[in-house]
């Protein structure tokens, strides 16, 4: 009976909802009529004043634009005509509205799965203001659902160009466009980054200097009646599913608190920005909240300067505001907006905190937060602080140092964001973040790379030394040729090294995993078989990890051939192979894992690995609104839970402000050196 | 109806003699499939014999889907978090067409749903498992989907609840009350079983020759005390068997770290946001 109440309540809270945010009516035959308060409506007819001659749709790299695909259609919704957008395609319309002050709602309704956004440009072919459609509920019987989004605001005299924009990954077809006035528009307002969100107001934030709607980019905000099974239910995922045993213990509390706070979140970007910010608290390397704000949004402001954490040697009686946290140093740069800046320089503070400390501050503002799974180490903030700075920062400390004498200024220069170029549409960052102060093989690009995989002698080496180095990024091998597959390449390269190699430098310093097949390649290079590790989908409900180290070994003794072994018969165990680890999580974690202990093998880091031991699944909300999270974890063979605790190098460096100054790379100059002591015959 | 289906029908009598498929209440999706014709749209006069049928109903849902299955064991029982974009996700499809392995898109959108907006789709031979974990403790399993075949028979589909990654656990069968489905010609399976102690999935598989089945609302979770009592889990039938070992292998190909690059939905997206303005 209560359940039936339940239900009853919940239907009436929704045809209530749906009442108040109804924008297309139907007549007695179920045609679609726009509603009377609408400023901007089309519906595919022909003839009709809103129609574009000619829409734009285009995979992206098909050439120019193509007429929009309109037919007659007995199952349109309004008129008789719809539009079709087909399989991995997307659809811009222009629009044009009064310029009158105004927000919107904006509906479309939609046969097959369809993501729309509405965006609005100031002149710079940049979006600068969007926002997402998701579903209301209401739908049709024969087909249609309604997409939409509440409060859509832009600043109507700065607007060169609206547009609705339709993707489907499926084909869909779309009818009924509307905008309705929805109240009044945010006022365009300038602000001075994260520290300064009160400026912009409620269901607004401040990025790139403007305040920018946020509450058109989330769902709406659910009926009361729904809200407390939401919650709990998103809890659920969490509490029942959420794979890491360590950061459960540790991270699992305060993020279901944030998802507590949903409950009481008085609008739609509150209700939706805890549970964001909720995703972050689990502190994962495979645990991220996920949007379509990263495929809409250019950074207007791109700053191509690279960061890395070491030791400012050359300027140790400037302080940072956090002196227990290691210095942030200029590794490479760029062109676009250098800001004069060269390796060696130091980025001393962020809005007056370090800048490790502030990036961390953002978990509340940034979408993208991204985070180690140990509690220990920060070079995935420390990579994406060029974007983070242009994005969310008021004013940075720079100390910049000459490379001739070695020297730096005797006090930091203040910059300011306001003050940095912004440039045109198309042109992003020219240098890619790797850590990788300089790179050591032939043929490597002078913008370093990210997904890039070269090896060869290295540039300090010659064919008789016969010193091999591999750079790249993934251990994505599948043994199935598919797209992005690595293990033809890296199984060449290991051939290379069996036939010809004297000893090997692994540069991972930029690891962003991959497969288990990945690693594996390289362990039968360095080592005799052993068992190492086994990785464990999440199987309880209730499962929390083993309770001891005798626990888990028992555990792990039992598994049988659920055990991953390392190595092979065939290891050359004679040739010496140096790791360099950096940014490394996921497959790029069990590298190092399974290196530690080889008996000629060595890793050199400042630091250990995210201590990603586990995988991510992806779960998204019409794309809009998603997260991908990790689903278990892994056993060592000693019985320790390795999520949350990365690999430590065997020998720790730091990269050296000195040497970044003098162009050399600390840590791989100790890798080499070691590996020049140990050659093989 | 072939020969398992009567063993499966046939089994099910007998367990009903002894009150095991004496099913009290089905599935509860409780977000009303119907949960009321829009209250804005105009009714045609009923009394007005010569009114033209309409064109279409107005259907109002949660676009959340079945949140109400708050301890929902599955990653994404009601499909809502499905995304063409994911390279892993709640649900695995097997069988003709899915290429590659391990990514499920069949989605269809809309009131042809039982719950929320998302449902799967399967066509002829083919198999989706949806990953979910054991109950907590010793707590008895509870095991349902909704299932809409083509052909209106109930046996046409299959439904299993099985071990993800091994044998550790019973596979067990759901049943509907009867074979038949609902006026709506949804199926509602179920199944109550044991504690289980390892990852928990559960398998639809199409058993007909033409068009495509509906799934949607399937929720895994811990028997209630009153579902205990009725404890009713029905050893699979060989093509059951043969269903879950197919799914178990590809579940042990899929469930495993793995982080390819953007797939084809995702790269066509960003090269179409990349566009000129």
């Amino acid at each position: 009976m209560a359940r039936s109440l339940l239900a009853a309540a919940l239907a009436l809270s929704l045809a209530l909802a749906a009442a108040q945010a109804s924008a297309t009516e139907f007549d007695a035959a179920g045609r679609a009529t726009f509603s009377a308060k609408a400023a901007w409506t089309l519906g595919f007819e022909p003839g009709e004043p809103a129609l574009p001659d000619a829409g734009e749709p285009d995979a992206g790299d098909a050439g120019g634009p193509t007429p929009l695909d309109i037919a007659e259609s007995q199952a349109a919704l309004e008129g008789s005509h719809v539009l079709a957008v087909p399989r991995f395609a997307g659809v811009s319309i222009p629009l044009a509205l009064p310029a009158s002050p105004s927000s919107y709602r904006v509906t479309v309704w939609a046969r097959g799965e369809l993501i729309a956004t509405v965006e609005a440009s100031y002149g710079e072919g940049r979006v600068d203001e969007f926002g997402s459609l998701y579903p209301t509920g209401r739908m049709t019987s024969d087909g249609w659902y309604e997409l939409e989004t509440r409060g859509f605001s832009f600043d109507s005299s700065r607007a060169k160009l609206v547009e609705v924009g339709l993707f489907s990954p499926t084909g869909a077809e779309a009818d009924a466009v509307e905008f309705v006035p929805d109240g009044a528009a945010a006022p365009s307002a300038a602000c001075r980054g994260a520290i300064d969100d009160r400026a912009c107001g409620a269901g607004r934030a401040c990025q790139w200097g403007e305040c920018r709607s946020m509450s058109p980019r989330v769902p709406r905000l659910p009926a009361d009646a729904e809200r407390d099974d939401l919650v709990a239910y998103l809890q659920g995922r969490f509490r029942l599913l959420f794979g890491p045993f360590r950061n459960r213990r540790l991270d699992l509390p305060s993020a279901l608190a944030e998802l507590d706070a949903m409950r009481s979140a008085a609008d739609a970007w509150s209700f939706w920005r805890h549970f964001e910010v909720a995703v972050h608290r689990l502190h994962d390397w495979h645990t991220q909240s996920t949007g379509i704000a990263g495929f809409v949004l250019e950074q207007p402001k791109p700053i191509s300067v690279c960061f890395i954490e070491g030791v400012a040697d050359a300027s140790s009686g400037v302080t940072s505001p956090d002196p227990s946290r290691l210095d942030v140093l200029v590794s490479h740069v760029g062109t676009v907006n250098a800001l004069g800046l060269h390796a060696g320089d130091r980025l001393v503070s962020v809005d007056g905190k370090h800048p490790v400390e502030w990036a961390r501050s953002l978990i509340g503002v940034d979408d993208g937060f991204w985070t180690a799974s140990n509690h220990e180490t920060h070079a995935e903030d420390v990579a994406r602080l060029p974007g983070l700075i242009a994005r969310f920062a008021e004013r940075f400390e720079v100390l910049r140092c000459d490379a001739a004498s070695g020297g730096c200024a005797g006090a930091p220069e203040t910059l300011r964001v306001a003050d940095i170029a912004r440039v045109p549409a198309g042109v992003r960052a020219d240098v890619s973040c790797d850590n990788r102060p300089r790179s050591h093989l032939p043929g490597t690009p002078p913008e370093h790379s990210r997904d890039g995989f070269y090896s060869g002698i290295v540039l300090e080496s010659d064919s008789s030394e016969a010193i091999y180095g591999l750079e790249w990024s993934s251990l994505y091998v599948t043994g199935r040729g598919e797209p992005g597959d690595v293990g033809p390449q890296l199984a060449e390269a290991v051939a290379t090294w069996r036939a010809r190699a004297r000893g090997v430098v692994l540069d991972h310093r930029s690891g962003f995993g991959g497969t288990s097949l990945g690693p594996a390649m390289i362990w039968d290079f360095v080592r005799k078989p052993v068992k190492l590790d086994s990785f464990r989908f999440r199987d309880r409900a209730d499962e929390e990890g083993p309770a001891s180290l005798a626990e888990g070994k028992a555990l792990f003794d039992a598994l049988g051939d659920e055990v991953e072994v390392a190595g092979s018969a065939s290891a050359r165990t004679d040739v010496p192979v140096a790791l360099l680890t950096h940014l490394d999580g996921s497959a790029s974690d069990w590298l190092p894992l399974g290196l530690k202990g080889a008996p000629k093998a060595r890793i050199f880091a400042p630091f250990e690995t995210a201590g990603g031991f586990s995988t991510r699944y992806q779960f998204g909300y019409w794309l809009g609104l998603g997260y991908s999270i990790a689903v278990g974890d892994t056993l060592a063979a000693d019985g320790r839970t390795l999520n949350g605790t990365g690999v430590a190098p065997d020998v720790v460096v730091l990269p050296l402000q000195s040497d970044l100054l003098a162009g050399r790379d600390t840590v791989y100059d100790a890798a080499l050196a070691w590996v020049r002591q140990e050659l093989a015959p | 109806m072939t020969r398992a289906h009567l063993g499966l029908l046939a089994a099910c009598v007998a367990l009903a003699l002894a009150g095991a498929c004496d099913y009290d209440d089905a599935p509860v999706s409780p977000l009303s499939r119907d949960a009321g014709a829009d209250a804005s749209l105009p009714r045609p006069d009923a009394g007005d014999a010569e009114a033209e049928a309409p064109l279409r109903t107005i259907i109002e849902r949660s676009p959340f889907g079945d949140v109400a299955a708050r301890d929902n064991l599955l990653w994404d029982g009601d499909f809502e978090w499905e995304t063409a974009f994911a390279d892993s996700s709640g649900w695995v499809g097997a069988g003709p067409l899915f290429v590659p392995i391990g990514t499920f898109s069949q989605l269809r959108i809309g009131a042809a749903c039982r719950s929320g907006m998302k449902c799967g789709y399967l066509a002829p031979s083919q198999r989706v498992g949806a990953i979910g974990v054991a109950p907590p403790g010793d707590a008895p399993v509870y095991a349902s989907v909704w299932v809409k075949p083509p052909t209106g028979n109930c046996f046409d589909v299959g439904v299993v609840l099985f071990g993800c990654s091994d044998r550790s656990d019973p596979d067990l069968t759901l049943l509907t009350d009867d074979g038949a489905p609902d006026a709506d010609g949804w199926c509602a399976f179920r199944a109550v079983g044991g504690a289980r102690r390892r990852a928990t999935c559960l398998l639809v598989e199409a058993r007909f020759a033409d068009g495509e089945a509906l799934v949607d609302d399937a929720v895994v979770r811990a028997a209630s005390p009153e579902e205990r009592v009725f404890r009713r889990a029905l050893a699979p039938q060989p093509v059951d068997r043969r269903a879950a070992d197919a799914m178990r292998a590809v579940m042990k190909r899929v469930m495993v770290p793995r982080e390819p690059p953007p797939n084809a939905a995702e790269r066509a997206f960003e090269a179409w946001r990349r566009r000129p303005r």
